[in-house]
C-alpha cells in the first residue's frame, strides 16, 4: 500500500479560523468554476488533498479499503461529476456506473428531469418555515398514497433510509403497545441504533449489544421459522410488535425468497396480530421490476419504509407509511415524531419529479427485461468461465453475483475498476458484489459493461492448487473449441458429493453448462466426458468412461459410456473430465500429455477410418496413449455416430461421434503418468480384494468370464424376445450359427478392459478377420435382426462399423428395417434379408453419406420408417434404435425403454430375468429400482456386468478410498437424484409423457413367433405401466417430478414456479 | 533352484492389473507408469504382452553400475540400493528388456520379486503370469523369450519391440490351450 503520510503530506495544525475561511472560500470558488473549466493542477490538487482530508478528517480506515484509492495510481479517484451511467473523476476518467449507489441512482446520476425540478423549487424556497403547511411534502404523501398497495395512506418524510426503519420500529411499538421484533439473517435497515437492532450481521451489532431488547433473528425466507417464534412468543408472553423483512435481500448479495414466503408471512402475521414490516428502502421505486418489491408477490405490509430511490438521486429523502387505522396512533400528539428537514421542498420536488419519470418511463419494466437479460448473459459467462463465478442471482436490476471466494471476487471488482466499471466489492468483502445500475442504463452500456466483465473473467487466474484429493485427480479441463482455449478447475466438490463422477457428475456438469433448449449440433450445445472416482485403481470393472451431452439423433439429454482405459489414463494425466464447448474451425485432436494440454490440426487424419487414426496418434504420443475417436460416420453427422477406442470399444449410443465431428473434434488422445490416491492403500485394496472375491468372481458373473455376452444369444431365444427379421419374429431359427458355442469356436484369446478381472471380450480370427466380438447387440442385430446367419459376415459388419464408427444396434436396425421395406416393397433400397454383400456394402454408403440409400439409411430407423409411410416397422423409442430384447415378451423392459432418458436402451433398467414378464405393478417398481441403482453404478463407472455390485459394497468401496463416510443410502439417493435430474432437463427440453412411448412396431404389430406369438405391447397397458411406474417415482401424472420429491433430493432449484 | 517369474502372453487379456498392484506396492498408490512390471497392449491385434523382468543370470544392468549399487541377492534376485544409486543411467540404457527404469531423481528401480511373494501374480486372474520353482518346459519357454534383445531406445520402446516380436511368433490358440502356451 501506498505510503500515505509521506505523499500526501498534512498541513492540519490544531484550530485556525483564518485558514479554515481560506479553505472554505478555495473549494467554493472550486464549486463555482464550472466543471469543464477547471483547470487540470486544480483537480490534480483535489485529487491528492481527497485523500489527506479522508485520512485526517473522515476516517483513514476507508483508504485501506476503497478501490479508488487501492487500485489507483498517482491520484486517487475523486468524484467529480456524472451524467446518466457514467461518472467522471476529477481527473476525467470515466466510469461506467452498475453500483449505482447501492440503489441511489435508479433514475441514473442527476437524471435531468429531476434536476431541472430541483433548481426550480431551489429558486422558489430550498426548506419550509416550521410553521406553515408546506404544499409538496402533502402533495407528495398524496402521490405516494396513490401508488402504494393497498389501503397504506399516511406517511412521514425523512432524510435517510435508517430514519424510515426507526420510524416504522416507533410506529409499530405505539400501536400495538409491544415492543419485540423479529428480524432476518443477513437483512440490512441501517446503522443507527434502532435498525441496527435489526440487522442480520455480527460484524455491526456484537461490539455494540446490547441494543433494543426483543428482537429476534430467523433465516430469510423461511416463514415456518417466523411462525414458530411468534408462536413460542405467545405461549412465554413474549410480545412481539412486527415482524420487519426486505422483500428481496439487498445487502446479503440480492437473496430472492421462496416465492410463498411473502404471502405466508402475511398469513401468519394476520394470525399472531403482529405488524409486518416491509423494507423497501433499497427495493422500491422500480428496482426489482415492479414498483414495489412486495408487488411481486401481491402482498400489502402494515408499514412500508422508503428511502435511496424516493429522492430520485438528487436530494435525499427517505419515508414510512402505513394505514389509516395504524397511523390514528399518532393523531393525538402528532409531535411524537418530527424532524426539521425530512421532507423539506427540495427533497420532494425531487421525490414528485422522480415519480413521474419513474412512471413515464416505464423504469419498472425496464428493470425486469434488463434484469433478465443480465442474469442470462451471466449464466452464458458463468458456464465459460467455470469457477470464477458462482452464483448469479437477483429481481430486475436488484442483482449479485457471488464467488467462490472474497479473493476471486475482489480480482473481478478491481479488475472491473481498472477497466471503467464501477462497482462494490471491498478488500474484505466481495464474494458477494451487487450489480445494480441504473433502471434506464442503455442498452449499449449494459453490454459494454458485460462485456468488460468477460475481459475480467478471461484474465482471472484461477487457484491451479492440486488437491491431494483420494481417489479424484481433483480437475476439469474445459476446452472452448470456438476460441480454441484450453483451461483448467479444481474440481467442484460439492457437485461430487451429490454426484459421485460418471453419469451423475457428467450430468450435473453438462446441465449446468447448457440451456436445455440448445441444439445438439450447435457450437452452444457441450460434450462432457466424465472419469468415476475408481477409475485408475483397482477396483473391478470401475473404469468406464462417460459423455453426457444432448443426443443429436434423439434430441434428448443422454449418456454412452465406454470401457477400456482411456479413463484410467485421463485420471493418471490428471483430469476427473472434460467438458468441451464450441466448434473448432478446422478438424483438431485434443492432446493431452499429462498436464500439457493443446488442440491439434487433426487435417491430415480427417477421413480416416478409427483403426488408422489410432495408429497415427500412437505414433505420435506412444504406443500406451488411450484415445477417443470419431471415422467417417462421425465426420459425417450420421446421427448413430459412435465414438471409438482401443479399435473395438465404443461409445455406441445416441451419438457421440456425431457430436464430435459437428465440432470438427477427430479425437481426445491422452498420455498419463500420475497416480490415483486411496485414503489408505491397503485397507483399500483389502476391500478390492474382498468384494472381488465375495461377490464379483462369483457364479452370478462367471458368465461373463466364460462366455461374454453371446450367451444371451440363447437366453433371449428361449425366452422367444430375440428380435429377428427387423423385429418381426422374437426366435431366430438359425441361432446356433451366432450363440455363445458358435464364438467360442472361433476365439482366440480373451480381452480385458482396465482392472477388470471377468475379461468378458472374445478375441475372435476366422479366415483373415480379426475382431474383439461379437457381442450380443451385434450378434443380435447385426446377425439375426438381417438374417445374417453367418459368424464370418457378422464379424466383417462388426468390424467394419467399429472402423467407420457407426453404432451397431442402430446401423444393424436401420439396415434390417431397409430389407423389410425393400421385401414388402415399399421402398427399394436394394437390401434384402440374408444378402450379405449389401449388407456390408451400404455399411460405407452409410457412414459417408455418399449415395442415395446410403442418406436415407443415415436418418436413422424412425425416419426412414416415416418416409416410406412406414411407422410401425421401426422399432425405436424416442428415436433411438431398440436393442436386442423384444419388449413384447417382456413389458418390463417396454417400460425400461419408454422411461429412459436416451430413449429405448437397456442399460437404464434390465427386468430381463423378472419373474413374471407381465405383472405390470411389480415390473414398474423393479424399473424404478434397478434404474436407480444403475444411476449410482453408471455414477461410480461400474460395469453392467459387475450385476452383483449393490449400493452397499459402493459405498463400501468409495468410503475405503476417500476415507470418509459414504453410506449406501447416499449412493441411492445419487441414483434417484440423477434420474430426477435428467427427467428435469428433457422437460425443460420439452419432451412429455407423450414421448414416453414405443414405437407402433411394438405397440401396434404382434410377434409372429415363439412364446409370444401374436402379442404386442398396447398403448393401454404401456399407460397403465407408466402411471404405475410415475407414481413409484413421485411424479405427478404428467410424469413430472413434483416439488416434494425434488425438494427430498435436494434438486430444489429445479422447482418450477407455479 | 529359486522360483522364477514367467509371463505367458497367450493368456494375458491386458487388464493390466498386476500393472496396478505392483505400483501400489511399490509406491504406495495407483501410478501404472512406475510399476515394475509392464504390459504391452496391442489392442487392435486383440493381444498383450507383459513384460517382466528375468532377473537375468548375467544382468546387463548389474555389469553396467559404476557404483555397486546393484547387486543379486542370495536369492538370486537383482536388487537396487537406493543409497549407493548416483543416479547415472547406465543400467537403463544397458537393460535389453526395458526392465529397469529411473525416478525423476535419478535413481533407478527395478522389480524385486516382492521378497518372493509377486504382488502381481496374485491379482492376475487369467494365469497370464507364474512364479514357479523352474522345470524343463518353464526353462525353454524362458530361454525363447530371453533371446529377444532390444539394445536402443528408451524402455517403453524396447518393451514394445521384444512384445512385437512376441506376437509375430505366437501361436494363438483358444484358452483351452495346456501349459506355457
Amino acid at each position: 500500500m501506498r505510503d500515505y503520510e509521506e505523499h500526501f503530506k498534512s498541513d492540519y495544525q490544531g484550530r485556525d479560523i483564518q485558514s479554515a475561511y481560506a479553505e472554505a472560500r478555495k473549494m467554493v470558488d472550486t464549486i463555482l468554476t464550472p466543471a469543464d473549466q477547471t483547470p487540470l493542477d486544480v483537480r490534480q490538487d483535489i485529487a491528492r488533498k481527497t485523500v489527506r482530508n479522508f485520512r485526517d478528517h473522515i476516517n483513514k480506515g476507508f483508504l485501506e479499503y476503497r478501490k479508488s484509492v487501492t487500485e489507483s495510481g498517482d491520484f486517487a479517484y475523486t468524484e467529480w461529476t456524472g451524467q446518466g451511467s457514467v461518472l467522471v473523476d476529477a481527473l476525467g476518467r470515466e466510469f461506467l456506473d452498475i453500483l449505482g449507489g447501492f440503489g441511489l441512482y435508479s433514475y441514473g446520476i442527476r437524471h435531468p428531469k429531476i434536476v431541472a425540478a430541483v433548481k426550480a423549487q431551489l429558486d422558489r424556497s430550498p426548506q419550509y418555515s416550521q410553521e406553515l403547511l408546506d404544499p409538496l411534502r402533502a402533495e407528495l404523501g398524496h402521490v405516494l398514497a396513490l401508488l402504494t398497495p393497498g389501503k397504506i395512506q399516511y406517511g412521514f418524510f425523512a432524510n435517510s433510509g435508517t430514519e424510515a426503519v426507526e420510524g416504522a420500529m416507533k410506529l409499530a411499538k405505539l400501536y400495538t403497545g409491544k415492543k419485540g421484533f423479529i428480524a432476518m439473517l443477513k437483512g440490512f435497515h441501517g446503522k443507527t441504533l434502532g435498525s441496527l437492532s435489526l440487522i442480520g450481521k455480527k460484524v455491526f451489532r456484537k461490539p455494540l449489544l446490547p441494543l433494543l431488547d426483543g428482537v429476534q433473528h430467523v433465516p430469510f425466507g423461511d416463514a415456518d421459522a417466523v411462525e414458530r417464534l411468534l408462536a413460542a412468543a405467545k405461549i412465554v408472553g413474549q410480545d412481539i410488535a412486527a415482524v420487519v423483512v426486505e422483500p428481496v435481500q439487498g445487502e446479503a448479495g440480492a437473496i430472492v425468497p421462496p416465492d410463498d414466503f411473502w404471502p405466508r408471512l402475511r398469513e401468519v402475521c394476520n394470525h399472531y396480530g403482529v405488524l409486518l414490516i416491509a423494507d423497501e428502502v433499497q427495493t422500491g421505486f422500480g428496482r426489482t421490476g415492479k414498483i414495489f418489491g412486495v408487488d411481486h408477490w401481491d402482498v400489502t405490509p402494515d408499514i412500508m419504509c422508503f428511502g435511496k430511490a424516493l429522492g430520485g438521486g438528487v436530494v435525499p429523502m427517505s419515508a414510512f407509511f402505513s394505514t389509516p387505522e395504524i397511523w390514528s396512533c399518532m393523531e393525538p400528539n402528532p409531535f411524537m415524531h418530527t424532524t426539521t428537514t425530512g421532507g423539506n421542498p427540495l427533497a420532494c420536488a425531487s421525490a414528485l419529479a422522480a415519480i413521474t419519470v419513474l412512471i413515464e418511463d416505464d423504469l419498472a419494466g425496464q428493470a425486469k427485461t434488463k434484469g433478465e437479460y443480465v442474469l442470462k448473459q451471466l449464466g452464458v459467462l458463468k458456464a465459460r468461465y467455470p469457477g470464477v463465478l458462482a452464483k448469479a442471482r437477483g429481481l430486475g436490476l436488484l442483482l449479485g453475483m457471488e464467488f467462490p471466494t472474497d479473493g476471486i471476487g475482489y480480482k473481478v471488482a478491481s479488475g472491473l475498476f481498472s477497466r471503467g466499471v464501477l462497482t462494490a466489492g471491498t478488500l474484505t468483502n466481495a464474494k458477494n458484489i451487487r450489480f445494480e445500475p441504473a433502471l434506464n442504463i442503455p442498452q449499449e452500456t449494459l453490454d459494454e459493461v458485460l462485456t468488460r466483465l468477460e475481459d475480467v473473467f478471461k484474465s482471472i487466474d484461477l487457484p491451479q492448487r492440486k488437491k491431494v484429493s483420494n481417489l479424484y485427480a481433483g480437475r476439469m479441463l474445459h476446452v472452448d473449441l470456438s476460441a480454441g482455449k484450453v483451461t483448467e478447475e479444481p474440481l467442484n466438490d460439492d457437485w461430487v458429493r451429490e454426484y459421485i463422477g460418471g453419469w451423475g457428475l457428467g450430468a450435473k456438469y453438462y446441465t449446468e453448462s447448457v440451456d436445455p433448449k440448445v441444439a445438439p449440433l450447435s457450437p452452444e450445445n457441450t460434450i462432457v466426458v466424465m472419469t468415476g472416482p475408481m477409475a485408475g485403481t483397482l477396483a473391478p470393472t470401475g473404469s468406464r468412461t462417460c459423455v453426457v451431452s444432448k443426443s443429436p439423433h434423439t434430441g434428448t439429454i443422454f449418456e454412452s459410456n465406454i470401457g477400456g482405459a482411456f479413463g484410467p489414463e485421463l485420471k493418471f494425466a490428471g483430469y476427473d473430465g472434460i467438458v468441451i464447448s464450441g466448434k473448432a474451425g478446422q478438424p483438431v485432436c485434443l492432446q493431452i500429455e499429462d498436464g500439457s494440454v493443446s488442440l491439434e490440426d487433426a487435417t491430415s487424419l480427417w477421413g480416416m477410418g478409427i483403426f488408422e487414426t489410432e495408429r497415427a496418434l500412437e505414433d505420435k504420443l506412444g504406443c500406451d496413449m488411450k484415445s477417443l475417436a470419431i471415422g467417417p460416420a462421425g465426420e459425417n453427422i450420421v446421427p448413430f455416430a459412435c465414438v471409438g477406442s482401443e479399435s473395438y470399444r465404443q461409445m455406441g449410443r445416441g451419438g457421440v461421434g456425431t457430436l464430435f465431428g459437428s465440432k470438427n473434434l477427430k479425437a481426445i488422445a491422452v498420455r498419463g503418468t500420475g497416480g490415483i490416491q486411496v485414503a489408505e492403500i491397503g485397507e483399500f485394496w483389502a476391500k478390492v480384494s474382498e468384494h472381488l472375491e465375495n461377490n464379483l468372481m462369483t457364479i452370478d458373473n462367471q458368465w461373463a468370464k466364460e462366455q461374454g455376452t453371446p450367451m444371451l444369444v440363447d437366453v433371449t431365444n428361449e425366452m422367444g424376445i430375440h428380435p429377428t427379421r427387423n423385429f418381426t419374429l422374437g426366435v431366430n431359427p438359425n441361432r446356433r450359427k451366432l450363440d455363445a458355442d458358435a464364438v467360442a469356436d472361433i476365439r482366440i484369446g480373451d480381452r480385458a478392459c482396465a482392472t477388470c478381472p471377468l475379461g468378458c471380450g472374445n478375441f475372435t480370427s476366422v479366415n483373415g478377420v480379426e475382431v474383439e466380438g461379437p457381442e450380443y447387440e451385434t450378434l443380435c442385430l447385426g446377425g439375426s435382426n438381417c438374417d445374417i446367419n453367418d459368424m464370418e459376415q457378422v464379424m466383417r459388419f462388426n468390424r467394419t462399423c467399429d472402423d467407420l464408427g457407426l453404432d451397431t444396434i442402430s446401423t444393424g436396425n436401420v439396415i434390417g428395417l431397409a430389407m423389410a421395406l425393400t421385401e414388402s416393397g415399399a421402398a427399394d433400397l436394394g437390401l434384402t434379408f440374408g444378402d450379405a454383400a449389401s449388407y456390408l456394402k451400404v455399411l460405407d454408403e452409410i457412414a459417408r453419406q455418399s449415395t442415395p440409400r446410403g442418406r436415407d439409411l443415415a436418418m436413422g430407423s424412425a425416419k426412414l420408417a416415416d418416409k416410406y409411410s412406414q411407422p410401425d416397422q421401426a422399432a425405436h423409442s424416442k428415436g433411438l434404435e431398440m436393442p436386442g430384447y423384444d419388449p413384447r415378451g417382456n413389458y418390463g423392459l417396454g417400460l425400461a425403454y419408454a422411461t429412459s432418458e436416451r430413449g429405448a436402451c437397456h442399460l437404464r433398467a434390465f427386468p430381463l430375468f423378472a419373474d413374471d414378464p407381465f405383472n405390470l405393478k411389480s415390473l414398474a417398481n423393479d424399473v424404478v429400482t434397478m434404474q436407480n441403482v444403475n444411476g449410482a453404478k453408471w455414477s461410480m463407472c461400474f460395469c453392467d456386468f459387475w450385476g452383483s455390485v449393490d449400493t452397499t459394497i459402493m459405498a463400501d468401496l468409495l468410503t475405503a478410498g476417500l476415507g470418509r463416510q459414504i453410506s449406501s443410502t447416499d449412493l441411492d439417493k445419487v441414483g434417484e437424484r440423477v434420474w430426477n435430474l435428467v427427467r428435469m432437463f428433457n422437460l425443460a427440453a420439452g419432451f412429455t409423457a407423450a414421448d414416453d412411448t414405443l414405437s407402433e412396431k411394438i405397440t401396434k404389430r404382434a410377434l409372429e413367433n415363439g412364446p409370444h406369438e401374436g402379442r404386442t405391447l398396447s398403448p393401454e397397458t404401456l399407460e397403465e405401466l407408466k402411471g404405475f411406474y410415475y407414481r413409484q417415482r413421485g411424479w405427478d401424472k404428467a410424469g413430472r417430478p413434483k416439488a416434494a420429491k425434488l425438494r427430498e433430493l435436494g434438486l430444489a432449484e429445479l422447482i418450477e414456479p407455479a | 533352484m529359486e522360483k522364477h517369474l514367467m509371463a505367458i502372453p497367450n493368456r494375458c487379456t491386458g487388464c493390466n492389473r498386476c500393472v496396478y498392484a505392483c505400483s501400489a506396492v511399490k509406491e504406495g498408490m495407483f501410478m501404472p507408469s512406475k510399476a515394475r512390471i509392464h504390459v504391452n497392449n496391442m489392442s487392435h491385434e486383440g493381444y498383450s504382452v507383459p513384460s517382466v523382468c528375468f532377473q537375468c543370470p548375467k544382468a546387463s544392468c548389474m555389469e553396467a553400475c559404476p557404483t555397486g549399487a546393484i547387486s543379486r541377492s542370495t536369492r538370486g534376485v537383482v536388487v537396487v540400493d537406493a543409497k549407493k544409486c548416483d543416479g547415472c543411467g547406465n543400467c537403463v540404457s544397458a537393460c535389453p528388456y526395458g526392465m529397469i527404469e529411473q525416478y525423476a531423481s535419478g535413481t533407478a528401480y527395478k522389480c524385486d520379486l516382492c521378497g518372493g511373494a509377486p504382488a502381481c501374480v496374485a491379482e492376475c486372474h487369467y494365469g497370464a503370469l507364474v512364479f514357479k520353482e523352474p522345470d524343463k518346459t518353464s526353462l525353454n519357454c524362458r530361454k525363447e523369450q530371453m533371446k529377444q534383445r532390444s539394445k536402443s531406445g528408451e524402455p517403453e520402446e524396447k518393451r514394445r519391440a521384444l512384445a512385437i516380436e512376441v506376437l509375430n511368433g505366437a501361436e494363438r490358440v483358444p484358452r483351452s490351450a495346456g501349459y506355457m502356451r
